[in-house]
């Protein structure tokens, strides 16, 4: 397991600097922008998919069947993929709550905007993530790109329609308080652990049965 | 003899193609190449020996471990496999294999690894997307031979490489082979290669194990008889393995040349080299019984 993570880090290594350029463009888009939450998403976004980067590389290169020449079991194969994806997130939300809070003493805008910003796009990134690798292990990367899609649009219809309730209800966002918003930001990042438990459980039943 | 590997009535079956009841040892202290022409079988018939594919039927030994005593992961510690591709991430370089290797397996040897490092002249920081073909197969070669592995499994690990390389490596497996509890098993279809370093052969052809049969016995005992037509037909069934017709007569493929050569003193004989007989046989699409 050890090797194997040391092995995927190293991939992130080797793309680190395409990663940090877009990440920096994004933060002085952010700037100029005067958006937090856009400079949120986009951090997020990308270091979540950092691990669904190095799957593709693997598949690319069959590493799947190399590996399990090794004294490595299946499901540490994917095991180790979660693992990144649980390192990553937390490394995306303080990133962004870091950037965010510099961004918001230049911008005026509040701190715990920038908390609740990167702890709900650490969320969305998680349980994306996840499940982008949960079918990149059943379908491959390839056939996988279009519900990889889906895996990002499906959080954003979430917002959106619990947006439309409060709407419906006449629930003014205004009425919510930060402390709320918070609140709710965490229990999203608790359930999208929850789906990446679940997310990781059935992509090692897929492995274990699939042929390498 | 101990088998390091037993394949044992082995059957897969993908749309298309059936690895059919495939049977054949590898017995410890050998090299033993497994020959066929590409879509035979021979990479589906080595990724059952590694368990990377589940089976329709039959069965696989590996080191005296049955199917049940290989679901740990470690008994792998034993074996080294080399495929066709390489199957290492383009971002890694040597040193950095070198790690992560040390960290997979228990039983890394860090200095052996090394060794073959500078025995082949791998540039320690490049990135294998840099390395040439033979370069890679070294590497694989190098990672496979360097934590203690008993037994070596190496799919088509010589194709594509110059005949310099391939010497080199051959020369390797020989090496390997000196300790009496190692041994290979080498897919491939460069047969003079077999024919240099192979003490066995198992011929595959469409999914079907044709025959296994030690080196020299085959080259020993094989011959091609150039004959008439009507020469062919009276030389007895159970010595011809196979027969081509062409405009100046017909050569049949003799499992006992010694024996056609006393039987039909007058025809023209020679001794069959694997290429010939892998042909023949192919070409009859049939089993030497």
């Amino acid at each position: 397991m050890k090797g194997l993570l040391l092995k995927d880090l190293y991939g992130i290594k080797a793309s680190g600097k395409a990663y940090l350029s877009s990440v920096l463009i994004f933060v002085v888009l952010s700037f100029a922008l005067r958006n937090v939450a856009y400079m949120g998403a986009m951090i997020t976004i990308l270091m979540g998919s950092l691990p669904l980067n190095i799957l593709t590389g693997d598949e690319a290169c069959v590493w799947a069947r190399y590996a399990m020449t090794m004294p490595v079991k299946r499901s540490q194969l994917v095991t180790v993929k979660y693992l990144l994806l649980c390192l990553i997130v937390p490394l995306a939300i303080a990133a962004t709550m870091a950037v965010g809070a510099v961004l918001g003493a230049v911008l005026h805008t509040s701190l715990i905007e920038s908390v609740i910003i990167a702890l709900a796009c650490g969320a969305i990134s998680l349980f994306s993530m996840s499940f982008s690798l949960m079918c990149c292990f059943w379908l491959g990367t390839e056939k996988a790109r279009i519900l990889t899609a889906v895996s990002y649009m499906l959080p954003m219809f979430l917002v959106y329609g619990v947006y439309f309730l409060f709407q419906r209800g006449e629930i003014a966002l205004a009425d919510v308080t930060a402390e709320q918003l918070a609140a709710a930001a965490v229990l999203c990042l608790v359930a999208a652990a929850v789906f990446a438990i679940l997310f990781w459980r059935i992509s090692c039943r897929i492995i274990n049965k699939r042929d390498l | 003899m101990k088998d390091a590997v037993v394949v044992k009535d082995v059957t897969k079956r993908y749309k298309g193609f059936t690895l059919d009841h495939a049977s054949f040892r590898v017995p410890q202290g050998s090299i033993v190449g497994f020959v066929g022409e590409n879509g035979a079988g021979k990479s589906t018939t080595i990724r059952a020996i590694l368990d990377l594919i589940r089976l329709d039927g039959g069965e696989v030994e590996v080191l005296g471990l049955n199917a049940q005593e290989r679901q740990d992961a470690a008994w792998r510690e034993n074996i080294g496999a080399v495929f066709d591709t390489g199957h290492i991430p383009d971002y890694l370089t040597v040193e950095q294999i070198d790690r992560v290797m040390g960290a997979v397996y228990r039983q890394w040897e860090r200095d052996t690894f090394q060794n073959f490092v500078r025995r082949f002249s791998l540039p320690a920081k490049k990135k294998y997307k840099d390395f040439s073909r033979g370069m890679r197969m070294k590497l694989s070669l190098a990672v496979a031979m360097s934590h203690g592995a008993r037994l070596l499994v190496l799919d088509e690990a010589t194709s594509g490489l110059d005949p310099i390389v391939r010497d080199e490596i051959l020369d390797l497996f020989l090496e390997f082979i000196q300790e009496e509890d190692h041994s290979i098993l080498i897919s491939t279809h460069i047969l003079s290669d077999l024919e240099k370093a192979a003490d066995y052969i198992v011929f595959i052809h469409q999914g079907r194990v044709l025959f296994e049969e030690e080196k020299d016995r085959l080259l020993e005992n094989y011959g091609i008889v150039h004959c008439t037509a009507e020469q062919a037909e009276r030389l007895p069934q159970e010595l011809t393995a196979g027969r081509r017709d062409n405009r100046f007569g017909t050569d049949v493929l003799v499992r006992d040349r010694r024996k056609a050569a006393m039987q039909f003193p007058g025809l023209a004989l020679d001794p069959a080299s694997i290429e010939d007989i892998m042909l023949y046989l192919a070409k009859k699409e049939g089993r030497i019984s």
